[in-house]
């Protein structure tokens, strides 16, 4: 066989076909298989042999590109390759892609060396090819790395550091540094059934509302991959609620106007379990103040506010009207008058409360 | 003290890291010039240091700027221990040394270390400032250009050939010297990369001073070869043709748009632009008289000598131009030039006046030390013995030139293997006469030839006017009647029919049938535009491989001269039956290679066929055989009707089915003694395949003769690699078939390295030519998405590396094309395809869209009221063509977007090509020239060999677009992988790689983003304003 075998041009040319297989982590072989199947011989009067060749030599030049992948900025000062602009960003963008299934698994960990030795379990899980697994989590651990100390948006950081053009994806990067930043729990066996999804979409709304860049925040200058400081010491205001005028004030409230809209069965259960509902969902709140709470806020709110109502067979629809008069009927209690602040806490917690518990509420 | 160097280090970026404990890099630079070294301060810790220095001054002797390169160290500052080098910039200094060229070079250069490859760039800005030397004895040859584009540069008339210049530079190899056993290898390798640069250096000044001393003031098709001798040193050979150029003073543009102008009542200005084309017109030499208008030729005239009047016209009109009285003498000497050597591979229009046939010498040396370096005598007399024999090869065909001359060797051990070649053929020196006539006032010429002449602007005014008005039409009429362009006279035998150097068949020219033709043409050149051809263009290969002794110095030198012959004419057999099996009569671009291997010898030649209308059609090969068996009488017949169904693919494929009708055609005419076959060929084309030659005459067959129905020679002939559809392959400049429009941008250029193993010997040839199918095959497939395109310039360099190895190094350009329907439509449907589109390549550009545009460039020179009648024709004239040309073009664009692969970006093109396709050639900065060497011990980190190779590659390609960018270009022409040498010990984890690369930096604008014509004042310097000397 040949020992020798290179192409090399003036432009950096690239087979996108062959680009997303090299991707997926797919070896020399199996590329040149699925493009054999593909036809991509028939054309050309090729044989497997030359397939080969050119798999090997794309794969040659993708690994020593993949140097500049990783940080993105460096094609713009970069002599080497003479690359256009639209195959650069194509290149970018779809060397961030991931799979959601494979970041599901990463969530919210540590991203440690400890943890990249063992993806092949996630590969294994997620039958993606434990290469592509690497490639996803080093993607992950270096925007992490990136941002984690800038200050100002996470997105625009993001998007800046990775030359990232799409938005979306940046939105999504910056959600998973949120989640890792926390370490928020995604583990635990009753969260298995959450998505990468429902976690994206909690965590985008405890960026825009919790976080520093939240509208609330006059603060600006710090993270946003933190939670304002100030809105969690406020959270702690809330604890008055817990106080046994102001729960059966509130019962009241909500009971009251429910009675209507909700079913009868449905009422009941809601006077019974009232109380503990109530309390949980405010100490979730004066307990995202501890970072160990913050960890375990998907399972606290999924163990000790969804839970019960799903084994009482709620629908979202019920849950949801019960959770937004909850919410309102809170402004009408005497403690809020007494202290404005506290229904504005109140509503910047609430508002992303029940949009990520209803999230999380899977049939 | 010639020149006043000034260096400014600007800064650094993404240099690598050299402290470890830091993660930082304390980096400095070296300046150095010649043997005076100067600093940079030490910018601490960063890998972005911004030195923005001061200006370094060195004051400089011209010969050293000439010969040596400014060397620009990067290194980390260490306080404790040495400090250690990160990389070199070596930036040659020449480019700024013209006149015509920037008078700075600026922007940002890898840093390159020949262990570690680039690592970062380096900004920085060089000037200088000359000072003007008139001392006779000066060493330097300061102000010559060098090209190496083989042809006149674009933009540039030629006003004079002076002929061939060549020198040999010598030296020891440091590689071999007893100090390469304790240095590091970097520091061997740097040695190694400045002698070589320096050697280069050295000779490309002393060609200087031998163009200076010839009166010339260029060089063109400059071409230098690198003979690594090991042992016994480094050989660099330079070869290339002295030229007087002068600038052509309207930008190029096609002959056709620009015609008509020139054509004007006003001949002063109207020729002004000079475009090759109008010589031809008006040159009274040129054969369209045979052509055009029988009468006037007066048939004895030898074509060869100029008529007087425009002899005298150029001397009395010349006034005190310092190059006239050479000229004069020149036209009375150019058989004393004692054949010429021309190392173009492009002429203008007239230049040409017959071709002979491809001559070429070899000879097998034994090296020897080279005892005095500064006399180089035995490698002197080498290659003079060899230029020897092509000149009385030349002599023998009649002629009193060698075009497209080109040298080289192969070295084995103590073998050396020299080989030249060229395409004999007849000039005509004096074009500048043609140019010279608008100089004088038309009431000088004597009055026969005036009315000549007037009669003929005339005419051909009228013609180009057909042409313009609607080329479909005059193309159908038919080659009787064809645009005076074409001149069958080129392909007519420069010797008498009696008195034929070797057997030939010589056969009545079809087009003009005064004169007589080979029927077949074997040349190096590029496709004159004057010649016509028909249908498209074969890339053609033929390969030989054989297996030799392991004889040692003298035996081994004999068996390789024994052999030589016999691999010659091997490949000239393929070549033949290759040419026939395509219907095709001639071939262009023809290069050999013969390589000499530890354990074979290798032969291979490439070239470019076509069909050329003045010589006849090749008849269908027939197979004769000695047949014993009716089971091989069969086979015999079904390798026939192989070889004809291979014949009509071929046609289909080259769109040569038009060649038998037009052969009716001319028999029709003038049914004469050679036609033997008009019987057959009034019969319609489609019966032409079936039995025609069976019943032909001899003459016209083409009789193969095969001992054994397996017999590999017919098999080759019937199993090359076809490109796919949509792809074409030549391995010219251009493609016969497509116009310069059609090509209309370049996709890619590309280098592919090829090295594998043969396993046995026995089956060496078969192995061999899988080898190169397999590459073809690799070329194809790799290029797909690119469809539909044409590679050009497509080379081959083989190598017989080790024992047992065999390398292939593929170089060559993929050109978009803009296969518009109209061409479609006229290629397939046409009996006659539109050749009359079809532009020389000095006029690369497109030219109905640039029409409109070149005028109005025209029109703001000084003489606007005497252009607006040339304006005018033109409007009539080309307006519906271009108009048309513009729809097509919106057509094919809209096509070309739904194509997997087009690209809109446009970098800094690195091509073979002498021209960038779509693009204008404004100005030539400086031709480039560099040797790198790039060494690694860590061969499997890298990704084996070919993760080296194609790293090292990628790098040769940016270092040489970052210099083509710091001088103002965007575009590489003529580039040329003239070295590229591996060797490799996988059981060490070593590798090194040397590779030579040259071109020739130029500006080019694109269509669309056409400007005004840049003064030359912005980017020149002016000679004036520096102080001179006279010493």
């Amino acid at each position: 066989m040949s020992y020798v075998d290179v192409f090399v041009g003036n432009f950096i040319v690239i087979d996108f076909e062959l680009y997303d297989l090299w991707l997926k982590g797919l070896s020399v072989d199996e590329c040149a298989v699925a493009l054999q199947n593909r036809g991509v011989l028939q054309s050309t009067g090729a044989r497997f042999d030359e397939l080969i060749s050119d798999t090997k030599d794309s794969f040659r030049l993708y690994a020593s590109l993949e140097q500049l992948l990783k940080w993105p900025t460096k094609f713009g000062e970069q002599l080497v390759y003479q690359i256009d602009p639209e195959t650069q960003k194509i290149l970018i963008d779809k060397y961030y892609q991931f799979d959601a299934h494979v970041i599901r698994e990463i969530l919210g960990k540590k991203l440690s060396t400890r943890l990249r030795n063992n993806l092949d379990e996630v590969s294994e899980k997620t039958k993606v090819h434990l290469r592509s697994c690497c490639r996803q989590f080093d993607n992950v651990k270096r925007v992490f790395r990136q941002v984690e100390e800038r200050p100002g948006s996470l997105e625009k950081n993001i998007m800046s550091c990775f030359c990232l053009t799409s938005d979306t994806l940046a939105k999504k990067y910056a959600a998973i540094v949120f989640m890792a930043n926390h370490r928020f729990e995604t583990c635990k066996k009753r969260l298995g059934h959450l998505t990468f999804e429902d976690f994206l979409y909690c965590a985008e709304h405890m960026i825009t509302n919790w976080s520093y860049s939240a509208a609330e925040c006059d603060n600006h200058e710090d993270m946003d991959v933190d939670l304002d400081r100030a809105f969690l010491q406020d959270l702690r205001d809330l604890k008055i609620l817990t106080e046994k005028q102001h729960v059966d004030e509130h019962k009241l409230f909500v009971l009251n106007i429910l009675k209507t809209s909700l079913k009868k069965k449905r009422h009941e259960s809601l006077e019974e379990n009232y109380k503990t509902t109530s309390k949980a969902i405010i100490s979730i709140a004066y307990g995202l103040n501890h970072s160990k709470e913050v960890r375990n806020f998907f399972s606290d709110v999924i163990e000790e506010v969804i839970e019960p109502f799903m084994l009482s067979h709620w629908t979202v629809e019920e849950m949801k009207t019960f959770l937004s008069v909850y919410k309102d009927s809170g402004h009408r209690l005497s403690v809020f008058r007494s202290a404005p602040n506290l229904s504005v806490v109140w509503d910047r917690y609430m508002n992303t409360f029940i949009k990520c518990c209803l999230k999380m509420y899977h049939m | 003290m010639p020149g006043t160097l000034k260096v400014k280090i600007v800064a650094a970026r993404d240099l690598p890291v050299m402290d470890r404990s830091t993660d930082l890099t304390d980096a400095f630079v070296e300046i150095k010039m010649g043997t005076e070294l100067q600093k940079t301060e030490v910018f601490k810790r960063s890998l972005y240091p911004q030195w923005n220095s001061d200006w370094f001054k060195f004051e400089v002797e011209d010969e050293v700027l000439q010969d040596e390169p400014l060397e620009l160290r990067v290194l980390d500052h260490d306080t404790y221990s040495a400090h250690d080098a990160i990389g070199k910039v070596y930036i040659d200094l020449n480019p700024l040394l013209v006149k015509e060229s920037p008078s700075v070079i600026s922007g940002w250069f890898p840093v390159y270390d020949t262990m570690h490859g680039i690592r970062g760039d380096l900004n920085v800005i060089v000037k200088i400032d000359l000072f003007s030397d008139f001392n006779k004895f000066r060493q330097s040859s300061c102000g010559i250009q060098f090209f190496c584009t083989a042809e006149v540069p674009a933009g540039y008339r030629l006003q004079y050939v002076h002929g061939f210049v060549e020198e040999l530079v010598v030296n020891d190899d440091p590689e071999y010297q007893w100090i390469d056993k304790i240095r590091t290898p970097r520091s061997s390798n740097e040695a190694r990369q400045r002698l070589f640069s320096k050697m280069s250096g050295q000779l490309t000044r002393k060609i200087g001073l031998k163009v200076l001393e010839m009166g010339g003031g260029a060089v063109i098709g400059f071409k230098q070869c690198f003979d690594l001798e090991g042992e016994s040193g480094i050989v660099i050979r330079g070869i290339g043709t002295a030229v007087t150029l002068a600038k052509a003073r309207d930008p190029p543009v096609s002959p056709l748009g620009m015609s008509p102008l020139k054509d004007s009542p006003v001949p002063e200005e109207s020729n002004a632009p000079s475009s090759p084309q109008s010589k031809n017109e008006l040159s009274s030499t040129s054969p369209m008289k045979m052509n055009g208008t029988g009468t006037r030729h007066s048939s004895g005239s030898d074509a060869s000598t100029p008529p007087k009047g425009n002899f005298l016209d150029c001397s009395s009109g010349s006034g005190s131009g310092k190059n006239f009285p050479k000229i004069c003498s020149q036209q009375i000497n150019i058989e004393l030039m004692e054949f010429p050597l021309f190392t173009m591979t492009s002429f203008p229009p007239g230049f040409i006046l017959h071709l002979g046939g491809v001559v070429a010498a070899r000879s097998v040396k034994l090296l020897d030390k080279i005892h005095n370096p500064e006399e180089p005598e035995t490698r002197d007399a080498w290659w003079n013995e060899i230029r020897t024999e092509i000149r009385s090869h030349t002599r023998a065909m009649g002629c009193h030139a060698v075009i497209g001359y080109s040298e080289e060797t192969s070295i084995c051990d103590d073998i050396i293997l020299l080989s030249a070649m060229g395409t004999a053929a007849k000039v005509n020196l004096n074009l500048d006469q043609y140019q010279s006539t608008r100089l004088a006032p038309p009431q000088v010429v004597n009055t026969g030839d005036r009315s000549n002449m007037s009669a003929e602007r005339d005419q051909s005014k009228k013609l180009y006017v057909d042409v313009n008005l609607a080329n479909q039409v005059s193309h159908r009429l038919g080659l009787d009647e064809s645009s005076p362009r074409y001149n069958c006279a080129l392909c007519h035998i420069p010797y008498k029919p009696s008195s034929s150097p070797f057997p030939i068949n010589l056969t009545q020219c079809a087009c003009c049938r005064r004169r007589y033709v080979p029927d077949l043409l074997f040349t190096t050149i590029n496709r004159p535009p004057e010649i016509h051809t028909v249908g498209h263009g074969a890339f053609i290969q033929a390969r030989v491989c054989r297996p030799k002794g392991d004889g040692k110095t003298e035996v081994n030198a004999k068996e390789i001269s024994d052999i030589l012959p016999f691999m010659e004419y091997e490949l000239h057999n393929q070549l033949v039956v290759k040419l026939k099996i395509r219907s095709m009569n001639c071939l262009f671009g023809l290069k050999m290679q013969f390589v000499v291997g530890e354990s074979m010898l290798i032969g291979i030649a490439t070239g470019t066929g076509v069909f050329l209308s003045p010589l006849p059609a090749p008849p269908v090969p027939r197979l004769v055989g000695q047949v014993t068996s009716e089971e091989e009488n069969v086979e015999l017949q079904e390798l026939q009707l192989q070889i004809q169904e291979k014949l009509q693919r071929h046609k289909d494929l080259y769109n040569l089915n038009s060649v038998k009708t037009l052969g009716r055609k001319f028999s029709r005419q003038e049914i004469s003694n050679q036609n033997l076959t008009s019987g057959v060929q009034t019969d319609d084309s489609d019966d032409d395949t079936s039995d025609l030659d069976l019943s032909a005459g001899n003459k016209d067959t083409f009789i193969l003769e095969v001992d054994d129905t397996k017999d590999n020679s017919v098999k080759a002939m019937l199993s090359d690699v076809l490109q796919p559809p949509g792809m074409y392959v030549c391995n010219t400049d251009t493609y016969p078939g497509l116009t310069s429009q059609n090509l209309a941008s370049n996709l890619q250029m590309f280098t592919q390295v090829f090295r594998r193993t043969v396993d046995n010997l026995q089956g060496l040839n078969k192995d061999f030519s899988e080898f190169f199918d397999s590459v073809f095959r690799r070329l194809f497939f790799k290029l797909r998405r690119m469809i539909p395109c044409c590679l050009c310039n497509v080379s081959f360099a083989v190598g017989a590396p080790e024992e047992n190895q065999i390398e292939i190094v593929v170089t060559g350009i993929c050109v978009r094309v803009d296969d518009s329907t109209s061409q479609n439509n006229s290629l397939t449907d046409n009996p006659m395809p539109m050749h009359g589109l079809e532009t020389p390549m000095t006029g690369a550009s497109s030219k109905s869209l640039l029409k409109p545009v070149s005028n109005v460039v025209g029109a703001s020179g000084e003489n606007v009221d005497e252009m607006m009648f040339p304006m005018e024709e033109v409007t009539e004239g080309s307006g519906a063509s271009a108009n048309k040309a513009a729809r097509l073009k919106v057509v094919s664009n809209s096509r070309n977007t739904s194509q997997v692969f087009s690209r809109t970006f446009h970098g800094i093109e690195v091509t073979p090509l002498a021209y960038v396709p779509g693009a204008r050639i404004e100005r030539y900065i400086g031709s480039y020239n560099f040797f790198f060497i790039r060494e690694t011990s860590s061969v499997k980190e890298v990704g084996g060999v070919c993760g080296f190779m194609q790293k090292f590659i990628t790098e040769v390609l940016a270092i040489v677009r970052a210099h083509v960018s710091s001088l103002g270009g965007n575009a590489l022409v003529a580039y040329n992988m003239t070295q590229c040498v591996l060797l490799s010990n996988e059981h060490k984890n070593q590798s090194q790689c040397l590779i030579n690369v040259c071109g020739d930096a130029v500006f080019a604008s694109r269509e669309g983003e056409i400007t005004a014509v840049v003064p030359d004042l912005i980017h020149s310097r002016k000679p004036s304003d520096s102080p001179s000397f006279a010493t």
